[in-house]
C-alpha cells in the first residue's frame, strides 16, 4: 500500500497516476504514503477495517485505530471543505499509532483514546504517559498552529514528529510531507516513461494497511517506539480537537462577514444616482435617475449636487 | 435651470395658445453620445422650419442641455403632423473628462468642466425622458455594436412607459455601417435607416415620424 488516500482509505499501487487527479473514489486529494521498507515487517495486507488476524493485543491495537480512525473518518464528513483539508491530515497520524507503539504502551493509551475520544483529555494523557516533554510539546505546538487549517502546520508537526522519533521505524510510520514524498512524486511522474524497476526502492513497497503495518512494528524494541508513540500518537487527539474547532461553522462566518460589509456598501452605491470618482468623472445609476422625482441641475465636485424638486419651478428668462 | 424653466413654461404657453384639435406631441430624441441625434434634430428642424437646434459636432457631449425645437410642423400625403422636437443629451453610465483631453481643443480644466455638465445632462435626460415626452425617436450610431447596456436599459424604460419608439440607424453613409445588425438587436422595434448627415432616406423618415407620433 504505497499511497492510500486518506479520506476513503482506497490504495493505490506505486507510481499509479489514478491519483494525480484524485482519488478516483471519494475525490480526496490527500493520500498517505508508507515506503516499502516499513511495509516489509508488516504481517498481511488487508483493507483499513478488516479485523486483523494477530494475537489479541494486536488485535486490540488495530481494533482501537479501526474505532479512531472510524471516527475521525465519520467526522471528517460533517465539515465543510477547509476542515475536511484538515481531516485526513488529523486522520492519518491515528493510523500509524499501533505501528509506532508497543502494546504495552498503546494499547491502554489508545484505548483510552478510543474510549474518551470525544475529549481533549486522550492527547494529555497520551503525553502524559510517555513522559516526553519536547514530543509534548511539539503535539502542543501542532494543536496551536492547526486551526490556521494550513496542511503546513500538519506538515511540520509531522515532521518534528519524525525528527523525534527513530528515523527507520519511522521511516515507516511517516506519509506524506517528508522528502520521500517528493521522490515518490517524481516518481510517479516518472513511472510514465520508465518501467517500474527503475523507480526508487522505496516506492516500489507490496501493498500493505497502515494499522497491519503498525502491528507488525509492534513486535519490534520498545526503545524507539516507546519514543515514537508521543510524537505520532500526541498530536492525533489535539489535531482531531483542532479539526473540531476547524468544523465549526464560525470559522467561515468570520471569512464571510467583511464580504457581506462589502456587499451592503455596493448595494448602497448602486442607489447613488451619480456617483463622483474624481472631478470630472462620474458614474450613472440610470434607472436611479430616471425613477427620482427631484431632478438633479448642478454637480458640485465635493459630492454635492443641486437639484430641482417638482412644483418648485420658477419662470425665469 | 433658466432653460428648463423656460422651456417648461414657453410649453405652457403653447398647450394653451394652440387651438388645433390634435394635441401636439413632443418627441424625445434619445440614444447614446455621438449618435448623430443633434445632426438629426436640425435635419429635422431645417427641413420643416428653417432653423437649427443647436451645434452639431464630432465631439461627444457635445449636446450637454436638452434643446427644444417648438412647433414643428412636418407634412405627408396632404395633413400635417405638428410635434416638438427635444433634442437630449448623449446617455450613458460613465462620463470621463479624460475622453475629451483626445480632443486638441481643451485642456483640462475645460474637460473636466465638459464631463459635469454632460453628466448634468444625462440626468436632465433621464429627467425628460420621465417628465416629458410622448414618443421616443432612439437614434443608434449603425456602423457601432448597439447591445450595450444604455440602450437595453433606456428602451427597456421606454417600453416600460408604452411611449410609442422609432429606432433610426444613423450614419448609413459610413461604410462599416450594418442596419441589420441594428434591427436583430431591437427586433420589437421599427428601424429606420439614415444618414442625418446626408440627409438619406429622409423621406421615410419623416413618413415613419408621421404615423408613428401625428
Amino acid at each position: 500500500m504505497p499511497h492510500q488516500c486518506t479520506d476513503c482509505g482506497r490504495t493505490f499501487e506505486d507510481g499509479s497516476k489514478e491519483m494525480l487527479s484524485g482519488c478516483p473514489d471519494c475525490g480526496g486529494n490527500k493520500f498517505q504514503f508508507i515506503p516499502a521498507d516499513a511495509v516489509d515487517e508488516s504481517v498481511e495486507a488487508n483493507s483499513p477495517g478488516d479485523p486483523p488476524s494477530r494475537g489479541s493485543s494486536a488485535g486490540a491495537v488495530s481494533k482501537a485505530a479501526t474505532t479512531v480512525r472510524d471516527w475521525v473518518g465519520g467526522g471528517s464528513d460533517e465539515p465543510d471543505r477547509p476542515s475536511d483539508r484538515d481531516g485526513p491530515a488529523s486522520e492519518s497520524p491515528s493510523g500509524e499509532w499501533p505501528k509506532s507503539g508497543t502494546e504495552d504502551y498503546d494499547t491502554p493509551a489508545e484505548k483510552a483514546a478510543a474510549r474518551t475520544s470525544d475529549e481533549p483529555t486522550a492527547s494529555a494523557d497520551a503525553s502524559t504517559t510517555t513522559d516526553t516533554t519536547a514530543d509534548t510539546s511539539t503535539a502542543d505546538t501542532t494543536a496551536d498552529a492547526s486551526p490556521a487549517d494550513t496542511s503546513t502546520a500538519d506538515a511540520q508537526s509531522e515532521a518534528a514528529s519524525t525528527t523525534h522519533a527513530d528515523p527507520d521505524s519511522d521511516d515507516g510510520s511517516i506519509h506524506a510531507r517528508t522528502a520521500d514524498d517528493e521522490d515518490n512524486a517524481q516518481a510517479s511522474a516518472r513511472s510514465d516513461v520508465v518501467s517500474p524497476d527503475e523507480l526508487p526502492d522505496g516506492t516500489a513497497t507490496p501493498p500493505a494497511d497502515a494499522s497491519e503495518a503498525g502491528g507488525g512494528h509492534a513486535a519490534e524494541s520498545g526503545a524507539a517506539t516507546d519514543h515514537d508513540a508521543p510524537g505520532v500518537a500526541g498530536p492525533s487527539p489535539d489535531v482531531t480537537d483542532d479539526r473540531h474547532e476547524a468544523a465549526d461553522p464560525a470559522d467561515t462566518q468570520i471569512e464571510d462577514r467583511p464580504d457581506l460589509d462589502e456587499l451592503r456598501d455596493e448595494l448602497n452605491q448602486q442607489f447613488e444616482s451619480i456617483k463622483i470618482l474624481n472631478p470630472g468623472q462620474y458614474e450613472l445609476n440610470l434607472m436611479e435617475l430616471y425613477d427620482r422625482e427631484e431632478y438633479i441641475i448642478s454637480l458640485r465636485e465635493d459630492g454635492r449636487y443641486v437639484i430641482d424638486v417638482p412644483d418648485s419651478w420658477r419662470g425665469e428668462d | 435651470m433658466g432653460l428648463i424653466s423656460g422651456l417648461k413654461s414657453s410649453l405652457q404657453q403653447v398647450r394653451e395658445s394652440l387651438f388645433t384639435e390634435e394635441e401636439q406631441k413632443r418627441i424625445g430624441i434619445y440614444g447614446p453620445p455621438n449618435a448623430g441625434k443633434t445632426t438629426l434634430a436640425n435635419r429635422i428642424a431645417r427641413d420643416w422650419t428653417g432653423d437649427a437646434v443647436g451645434p452639431e459636432s464630432h465631439v461627444p457631449h457635445e449636446t450637454r442641455r436638452a434643446r427644444r425645437k417648438e412647433n414643428v410642423e412636418i407634412e405627408r400625403n396632404g395633413s400635417s403632423v405638428n410635434i416638438d422636437i427635444v433634442d437630449t443629451p448623449g446617455v450613458t453610465t460613465k462620463v470621463d473628462y479624460e475622453e475629451f483631453l483626445d480632443y486638441e481643443e481643451f485642456d483640462q480644466d475645460e474637460a473636466v468642466r465638459r464631463s459635469r455638465e454632460a453628466t448634468e445632462g444625462v440626468a436632465e435626460a433621464m429627467h425628460w425622458l420621465r417628465e416629458d415626452v410622448d414618443g421616443v425617436i432612439y437614434v443608434l450610431d449603425s456602423t457601432t455594436d448597439p447591445f450595450t447596456q444604455v440602450n437595453t436599459m433606456l428602451i427597456g424604460i421606454i417600453e416600460s412607459r408604452d411611449l410609442p419608439v422609432l429606432i433610426f440607424a444613423n450614419k448609413i453613409d459610413l461604410d462599416d455601417a450594418s442596419i441589420k445588425r441594428i434591427e436583430d438587436a431591437f427586433p420589437q422595434h421599427e428601424t429606420v435607416p439614415l444618414s442625418a448627415l446626408e440627409g438619406e432616406n429622409m423621406d421615410e423618415v419623416y413618413d415613419k415620424i408621421a404615423e408613428y407620433f401625428g
